[in-house]
Order: C-alpha cells, then sequence, then structure tokens
C-alpha cells in the first residue's frame, strides 16, 4: 500500500511537472510566474560568486569572488572574499558594510539610485518581484528547465543605473546575473550552488 | 425718605452711571479706533505659556523652531496592496489640496532633485570633502583612503560608472555626497514620494505643514472636518487600508474640543444649578434677574480693564475670568437674603447699611487675593487677574448703587429656609465650641503638619495637557514604523557673520565626535562647511593629487589624461567658496529652512539637531562652556518656570495673607481680625494636609488655588464677622454662596486635564473647609 501511495505521488509531480514546461512554453508570462514563484519558494540559498565588472575607462576588469546568502527576509548577505574581505548586507531599505573595522549602515532614503539598485538586487536574487512592480518589467524567455529573465527598468532611477539585467538559470537555480549600463559598462556575476 | 438718603442714593446711582459711562465710551472708541479693532479675541493655547528665555534672540529663534515643528503633519496610508497604497495616498494628497490651510506637501527626493543637489555641489567640489577623508589626508593615512575607494569601486551596489569615474577618479566628491546625512529612520524616497515598508505593507509618507498656527482654535473645526471626511472616504474605498496621523495639531484639536466639552459641561451645569438654587430659594424670578445685572455689569468691566490694559483678551481669560466674578455672586446673595428677611420694615438703604461694611471689607480682601494672581509671569494670570478685580469692583459697585433703588419689598416665601441656616450656624458654632472641641480642632490642625511638610511637589510640564491614549498610540505606531524619535531638544548655534556660525556648528560636531561616538549632529555645516573649513579641504585634495594619485592610477588602470583633467581644478585656489548666499539660491534651499537659519540683531542664528545621545546633561555642560552654543530644552525649562513659579506664588499668598490680615487689624482690631484669618488660613491649611495624605503631588496651579480659596473664604469670615443680629440672613447667604461656587469652581475637579482638576480639587476642599469655620470669626461675640 505503502509503495502505492509513493508511485501515485511520484506519478502526480511528474505530471505536474510536464504541465507546468507545457504551459511555460505556451506563454512567456506563465513561464515569468512559475520561475519568479520557484525562486521565492527557495529559503534559505547559498551559493559561490565571481563577479567580473567591466568598465569602458578602466584597462582591466574588476574581479570579486566570495559567497552569495540569500535568506527569508529578502535580505542578500554579499560576502566579499577576494581581493578584500568585505560583507554587504543588502535589505530593500538600506545596505550595511561590514568589514574588520566594524559595521556601517547606509539607509537608502535620501540616496534614490541606491534604493533602487539594492531593492532591484534583492527582488531579483529572492524571486520577488511582482508582475505590476512600478521598479522593472520582467519578461522570460525559454523554458522551465532553461530559462532567462530579463529585467528591463521603469523607474527612471533605476534607468540611470541599469540598461538590462538578464538572469541565466537552469530549472530552480540561478547560473548567471549579466548587468549592461547604459554607457557600455558592464558586470557578469557567475553563481554555482553551494547549499540549498 | 429722607432728603439725606436720598441724596445718598442718587449719589450712588451717578457714581455708578458714570463707571458704565466711562467704560463704555473706552470700549467704543477703542472698537472703532486701531487700539483693540473689533474685541480681538485670542484663542491660541500656546499663549497661555509664559516666554521661556530673556534673550530675545534666543526667544524668537525658539518660537520659529516650535512652530516649524508643530506645524508638520505625517500622514502614512498602508495597505499590503501596493496598488491599493498608492491609490490611497492619491486619495489623501487630492483632499489636502482641497483644503487651502495645508501647504503644499513635501514630495520624496526625486531623482531629478537628487541630479540638481549633485549638479549644485559639483562646481564647488574643490573645497568639499567628506570628514573622514580630510582625517585620513590629514594623517597622511593613504592606506585607508586606497581601501576605502577599492572597495567603494568593487562595490555591488556602489553604482560607480566610467562617466564617474571620469570627472571624479579619486571618488572625493562622490564620498563627499555619500556623507551627506541620510534622512532620519526608514523613510525611504522611491518614485518622487516617500514610503516605509513594514509588516508586509506598503505604507506612503506624505508630510505636510499647516499654515495657520496649530494651536489656534479657530483651525480646529475645520481640520476635523478634514481628517473625519478622509476617515470615512478611505474606509469605504479601501476597507483595509490603515490611515495614520502624526502631529502637534493632532493633540491641539484634541485638547481644544475635551477643554471645550469640559467648559461646555461645568458652564451648563453650574448655570443650571445657580438657577434652580435661586429660583427655588426666592421662589421666582425676580433675584435670579437681579443677581444677574451686577454680573453682567462685572463681566463688562473686566473685559473693558484688560482690553485697555493688554489691547486684548484671551477667550481662557474670558471664561475663567467670568466664573471668579461668579463668586461676586456673594455681594448680590448678602444683600438678597437680608432684603427678602425685612423688605417690610427696612427701607433699601437701611438694608444695604447692614451688608455694606461686609461686601466692601469682601470685595476689597478678593481683590487683594486675585491681585496677586496676577504676579505669576503667566500672560493669561496677569489677564485674569486685571478681569478679576475690575470685575469684583464694578459688581460691588452695582450692588450697593442699584439694589436698594431696584428692588421691590419682596419676603421669603419659604421663611424655613432661615429657620434651617439659623440652625446650621448653631450647629457650625457649637462644633468648635467648649474646651474639648477646641482642643480637638488643634489636634486635627497638628495632625496635617506632618503631611504637610512632607508633600512634595510635581512641575511637570504635562499637568498643562493630558495627551489623548489613542493619539498617542497612534503616534508611537508611526514612531515604530517610520523610526522618527522626534525630540523637543535642540542646539541653537550663533555666530556674528555665517562662517563664525558654521565654525561654532564644526566644533560642536567635532566635540560630539569624540565625547559621544555613537551621536550624529544634524547642523548645517553638514550640507555648507565653513570657508576655513572648504580652504583645509582644498589643500588636502592638493596633496591627493600630489602625492597619491600615481599609486591609484597604476592600482586601477585609469588613463593619464583622466586624471592631468581632474588635476587641473587644484592647480589654483578658487577665488569663491560656496556661501550661504549659493545655497539659499539652490535646490538646498529647504535644507536652510529647516535649520531654521536666520538673521538677527547679533548675527546669524541656526538650529542643530542631536540624535542618538546617551549624555543630554553633556551636551548641556558643553552648551554653557562655549561661547554662541545655546542647549534648548523647551519641555524641562517649563518644568523648571512651573517649579520656580510654585515657589514665588507661595510667598505671593504669603504676602496675600499679611496685606489681608494688616487690613482686618485696621477694621477689627487683632482682637478679631485674627479670628477672621483663621477661616481662610484653616482652611488653606487642611486643604494642604489632606492633600499630602492623599499623596497628591503640589503643584502650580493648587498654589493658585489657594489663593483663590483664600479670596473665597475670607468672604465667608467678614460676612460673619460684620453679621451682629443678622447671623440667619448670613449664614443662608454664605450656604448659597458656597453651593453657586462649588458649582461654577468645583465641578472643575472632573477635568482631564491635571492642571483644571487641581483647581477644582483644591477649590472644593478649600470652600468646604472654609464654611465650616467661617463662623469661628464671631466666635466670641456669639457667645457673648
Amino acid at each position: 500500500m505503502k509503495h502505492c501511495i509513493r508511485t501515485l505521488a511520484q506519478l502526480s509531480c511528474l505530471l505536474i511537472t510536464i504541465l507546468s514546461v507545457h504551459v511555460a512554453n505556451a506563454d512567456d508570462s506563465a513561464l515569468r510566474d512559475s520561475i519568479l514563484h520557484t525562486l521565492a519558494q527557495q529559503k534559505n540559498r547559498h551559493f559561490h560568486f565571481v563577479q567580473e565588472k567591466k568598465l569602458a575607462l578602466l584597462d582591466k576588469p574588476l574581479i570579486t569572488e566570495g559567497e552569495l546568502l540569500l535568506d527569508e527576509q529578502q535580505t542578500v548577505t554579499w560576502d566579499i572574499q577576494k581581493p578584500f574581505a568585505l560583507r554587504y548586507v543588502l535589505t530593500p531599505t538600506s545596505i550595511r558594510e561590514i568589514d574588520a573595522q566594524g559595521e556601517r549602515t547606509l539607509q537608502t532614503g535620501q540616496n534614490p539610485l541606491a534604493a533602487a539598485l539594492t531593492q532591484a538586487m534583492t527582488a531579483t536574487f529572492s524571486g520577488q518581484w511582482k508582475p505590476d512592480n512600478t521598479l522593472a518589467a520582467i519578461s522570460a524567455t525559454g523554458n522551465a528547465q532553461q530559462w532567462q529573465l530579463h529585467i528591463t527598468p521603469r523607474s527612471t532611477e533605476l534607468q540611470t543605473l541599469i540598461q538590462t539585467m538578464t538572469v541565466d538559470g537552469t530549472q530552480q537555480t540561478i547560473n548567471t546575473v549579466t548587468i549592461v549600463e547604459s554607457n557600455g559598462d558592464r558586470a557578469v556575476i557567475r553563481l554555482r550552488t553551494l547549499t540549498q | 425718605m429722607s432728603s439725606a438718603t436720598h441724596s445718598a442714593k442718587s449719589w450712588w446711582l451717578r457714581l455708578w452711571l458714570l463707571a458704565l459711562t466711562v467704560l463704555g465710551s473706552a470700549a467704543f472708541f477703542g472698537m472703532v479706533s486701531d487700539i483693540w479693532p473689533g474685541i480681538p479675541v485670542r484663542s491660541n493655547i500656546m499663549e497661555l505659556l509664559p516666554s521661556l528665555r530673556d534673550d530675545a534672540v534666543l526667544r524668537d529663534a525658539l518660537q520659529r523652531s516650535n512652530r516649524a515643528f508643530s506645524q508638520k503633519l505625517l500622514i502614512l496610508v498602508g495597505d499590503s496592496d501596493e496598488k491599493t497604497s498608492n491609490a490611497a495616498a492619491e486619495q489623501v494628497l487630492t483632499s489636502i489640496k482641497q483644503h487651502d490651510f495645508f501647504a503644499v506637501p513635501m514630495t520624496g527626493i526625486a531623482l531629478e532633485q537628487a541630479k540638481q543637489i549633485g549638479q549644485f555641489y559639483y562646481p564647488w567640489r574643490a573645497g568639499l570633502l567628506s570628514t573622514q577623508q580630510q582625517q585620513w589626508i590629514a594623517a597622511n593615512n593613504f592606506s585607508a583612503l586606497e581601501k576605502q575607494l577599492t572597495e567603494t569601486i568593487y562595490s555591488p551596489v556602489s553604482g560607480i560608472n566610467s562617466a564617474m569615474l571620469n570627472h571624479d577618479p579619486l571618488l572625493s566628491f562622490y564620498h563627499f555626497m555619500r556623507a551627506l546625512p541620510a534622512p532620519q529612520g526608514n523613510i525611504q524616497s522611491a518614485d518622487g514620494h516617500l514610503q516605509v515598508r513594514s509588516e508586509n505593507k506598503l505604507f506612503r509618507v506624505i508630510i505636510v505643514d499647516i499654515k495657520p498656527d496649530v494651536f489656534d482654535m479657530s483651525l480646529h473645526p475645520s481640520y476635523s472636518a478634514w481628517r473625519s471626511a478622509l476617515q470615512e472616504s478611505l474606509h469605504k474605498q479601501f476597507p483595509n487600508s490603515e490611515l495614520l496621523l502624526m502631529g502637534a495639531v493632532q493633540h491641539a484639536v484634541w485638547g481644544a474640543t475635551s477643554a471645550k466639552r469640559e467648559v461646555a459641561i461645568v458652564g451648563n451645569g453650574s448655570l443650571l444649578g445657580v438657577i434652580l438654587l435661586m429660583v427655588i430659594v426666592f421662589r421666582g424670578p425676580r433675584a435670579l434677574f437681579a443677581s444677574l445685572l451686577p454680573l453682567g455689569a462685572g463681566v463688562f468691566a473686566g473685559l473693558v480693564a484688560t482690553l485697555l490694559c493688554f489691547r486684548e483678551v484671551h477667550i481662557i481669560t474670558l471664561v475663567f475670568g467670568s466664573s471668579v466674578i461668579g463668586v461676586a455672586m456673594d455681594y448680590s446673595l448678602h444683600y438678597l437674603t437680608e432684603h427678602y428677611k425685612d423688605s417690610h420694615q427696612l427701607s433699601g438703604r437701611q438694608c444695604l447699611h447692614r451688608v455694606f461694611p461686609g461686601i466692601t471689607m469682601a470685595m476689597i480682601t478678593s481683590a487683594i487675593a486675585y491681585a496677586a494672581i496676577g504676579f505669576a509671569p503667566f500672560p493669561v494670570l496677569r489677564q485674569i487677574a486685571v478681569f478679576s478685580c475690575a470685575g469684583l469692583f464694578m459688581a460691588w459697585l452695582t450692588v450697593v448703587s442699584f439694589y436698594p433703588s431696584l428692588l421691590a419689598p419682596a419676603q421669603f416665601s419659604h421663611p424655613r429656609y432661615l429657620q434651617w441656616s439659623e440652625k446650621t450656624d448653631h450647629f457650625l458654632c457649637h462644633l468648635f465650641s467648649g474646651r474639648l472641641r477646641r482642643a480637638l480642632l488643634i489636634i486635627a490642625a497638628l495632625a496635617m503638619l506632618p503631611s504637610v511638610l512632607q508633600i512634595h511637589a510635581n512641575d511637570d510640564l504635562h499637568l498643562l495637557q493630558t495627551p489623548d491614549a489613542g493619539i498617542t498610540a497612534m503616534e508611537k505606531r508611526v514612531q515604530a514604523l517610520t523610526g522618527l524619535q522626534p525630540s523637543t531638544q535642540f542646539f541653537l548655534l550663533e555666530g556674528s557673520t555665517p562662517e563664525k556660525l558654521l565654525q561654532h556648528s564644526e566644533q560642536l560636531r567635532a566635540w560630539l565626535k569624540q565625547a559621544q561616538p555613537n551621536a550624529a549632529l544634524d547642523s548645517l555645516s553638514n550640507y555648507l562647511p565653513s570657508q576655513k573649513t572648504q580652504q583645509e579641504n582644498f589643500s588636502a585634495q592638493q596633496i591627493l593629487y600630489q602625492d597619491f594619485v600615481t599609486r591609484w592610477r597604476e592600482t586601477l588602470g585609469l588613463s593619464d589624461n583622466t586624471i592631468t583633467e581632474a588635476a587641473t581644478l587644484f592647480q589654483q585656489t578658487p577665488a569663491h567658496w560656496l556661501s550661504v548666499d549659493a545655497v539659499s539660491q539652490s535646490p538646498l534651499v529647504d535644507t536652510l529652512t529647516r535649520f531654521q537659519l536666520a538673521q538677527t540683531e547679533r548675527g546669524w542664528i541656526a538650529a542643530a539637531f542631536v540624535r542618538n545621545s546617551t549624555d543630554l546633561a553633556a551636551l548641556k555642560q558643553y552648551a554653557a562652556a562655549n561661547d554662541g552654543v545655546h542647549w534648548m530644552d523647551p519641555v524641562s525649562d517649563i518644568s523648571q518656570l512651573f517649579h520656580h513659579y510654585r515657589e514665588q506664588t507661595g510667598w505671593m499668598m504669603l504676602i496675600a495673607y499679611a496685606v489681608i490680615a494688616a487690613l482686618l487689624c485696621w477694621r477689627y482690631r487683632f482682637a478679631q481680625a485674627w479670628r477672621v484669618m483663621l477661616a481662610p488660613a484653616l482652611a488653606a491649611w487642611f486643604t494642604l494636609g489632606l492633600l499630602g495624605y492623599a499623596g497628591v503631588a503640589l503643584n502650580l496651579f493648587h498654589v493658585l488655588a489657594l489663593l483663590l480659596v483664600l479670596g473665597v473664604g475670607i468672604d465667608y469670615s467678614i460676612f460673619f464677622a460684620e453679621s451682629d443680629t443678622q447671623r440667619d440672613t448670613t449664614m443662608l447667604a454664605v450656604l448659597l454662596s458656597t453651593a453657586t461656587t462649588l458649582l461654577s469652581f468645583g465641578l472643575l475637579a472632573l477635568s482631564q486635564t491635571a492642571a483644571i482638576s487641581s483647581f477644582g480639587i483644591v477649590i472644593s476642599i478649600g470652600l468646604v473647609c472654609s464654611l465650616l469655620f467661617s463662623p469661628l470669626a464671631q466666635h466670641r461675640q456669639f457667645q457673648r
């Protein structure tokens, strides 16, 4: 009897997956919503990251490496380990900088650009984008196995900083985040899941 | 009627008419001229407070700051659905625009505004540097600087791009801009509006100034109507949304409304009671109307005298002063009881002759007691003193000049009242006769001693207003959501020039950073460094471009061109520095308004606010030790003032007792005078003792009420001292007078405001004691 129930459950999971893939392919917004839903469902994720920031004015790229933690409260902990040790804790309203010297908090209220940027970052990593949000328009391409989220700024604040932001993923995992700025600068963040 | 009587009567009438004509002409002249156009009735409750500072410059600055602070209304409207929050906020904004008592609401920092601020500062960047970078450069600590710059450029959230780096390769301007103080709390600026995210809700924050003075009661009905309409329409359209309001106007409206309600209860209650008493005792409206005449003339005289002295009258003076003149009912009652008893045998003149000494002494002693109230520095108390003294005199004059000729003979239709009063008189007289009973009275009085000696004091500002629990709870919620912690304490910084003022501000900031590292100073110099600091910043940046730039260029891989271009700015000292004039014509002009920068007769003055200080006493000490720095703490100043004037009024009361005692000695000789003084003095003593045993802390308003107890209590004693033969009518008059005064003042004890209820409690206890002890005034004669 137990065996029978388990088989039924597996079958129904498979059916739901096939159905959702099918639906996702048929409708772009449904795919987007399902990706966002999947991302939002995952709590306490832990990644290794490598960020490569290319500024048009500089000869060499700025490379940082470290770990990224996402928790249930939409908090992104950006723990840089190389080339120096520095941790940023981003919430939708504040940026906390922690290093050997101590801790500094920047409330993003006075700085609309910083506010827009941290909100975009926390929303992207936690999948907390609401389809009707005022910050950016979200669309998706691909399928549930291999997908891309395209984030195009709606707010003038975010438009000043970012031209587009693309999130590449497979199934439930984010692989790469690419941020392209209006003046040709770009940043690519590669992620590898450590634990879930 | 003899001709002498007739001429005396007409003399009084002429005097009365003359007084009324003079007052009437003064009133007419004042109203038609510019002296007091119309009748300027003030209704601003803040005017009840005395001015806190002798220094006119500081007083004006404090008033400006208080006003700027109290005019603000913070509105939060939130919902779990963002769209609903925004729609509800739009509705709030529309309703604000429809009411002209609101100024334009403050929006969030739109990107455009942030850009404009950046663009404004950019040409002045040669003199601008963050304090931290300035310290590192001064200490030659380039490695700390390099660490900061590296972290900034690598940061995922710094927003640094090629364009910015091209204009500001050493990121000094970027860090100056970043070091500009953030707004307090969790309020964020997004899409040009302010918001707070909390409890899975989005709260839109709307900050708006109210144009008229929020303590002016004429604003209150329209504000209340706006608030109710808004609450109703939001509840209908967005039933789940939450509307929160915080601002002084909330307290002001509640305070005024509850005060009005109390005045209505007390006013109507006492009026009804007095009418009933008069109609029942005198069986008809005639005595009632007769006693209204002195009251009306008294209020009119009080009003004109107040206008003559102050050119305006406060609504509280009118209400309170009229109640005090209500005490003048005593004179009417005293005459009327006498008149109703014997008017068929006694002429009006004889009747007056019987009561004249009593009511005249009563009027003079009461006037002395009320004049003492005027020595407190509270502007309204002075008005009340003038109003009461003039009113009492006029009421007395009306009784002595009008009643003998006005009142036709009348008789008590219920003579038992007199029998009852006589019985009461007997009872009270025997209450303290005999050695044993007197010994008991002395023991009871002595029993009050420990309580009086131990009575503690309370000079808290909250005596004047007890905030409504609902408003306070809403305020706490707004504070929790926004993280705003409004404080009434702040610095006022002065300087003969703006430069000196800014230097004082920078010195204060430097001291604070060292003395209290967690505290922060929000002051003008954060946005506008002094010229001295700008010159130091310029020299520091020159050093950077000489000693540090190559190292940084190599670390980053910047081109020579970028560096050379940026370095040209530091080859020559600028001819001009950023100044108040430049800021006042910039997008930062609101900042000048926030710090209340103003020119005074001594130079310039501005406010500065300290956050997260753990040692306010140290701030006060710093201000005391440094020129041009003043620590303002109006709440504690008012409490100190209450303390000072509680003591001073206490001394004034003793002086009033002494003056009245001297007057009584002149009239009655010492042997009788001390008995007359005994009743109000014992009443005050027992009241104080009972307050002490009840654990009540003594405040200024208790002491002021004790003065009133003296004023009213002495009347009773004098009536008895002057009544040799007519004790029954005297007791009836005193009983009626106690009842009417208890109705007008005793009901104040029910007030929710500590100051007013203190008054009511003391007067109630004091009057009952005065009534009990008043027959002592005539004890010896009675026994004889």
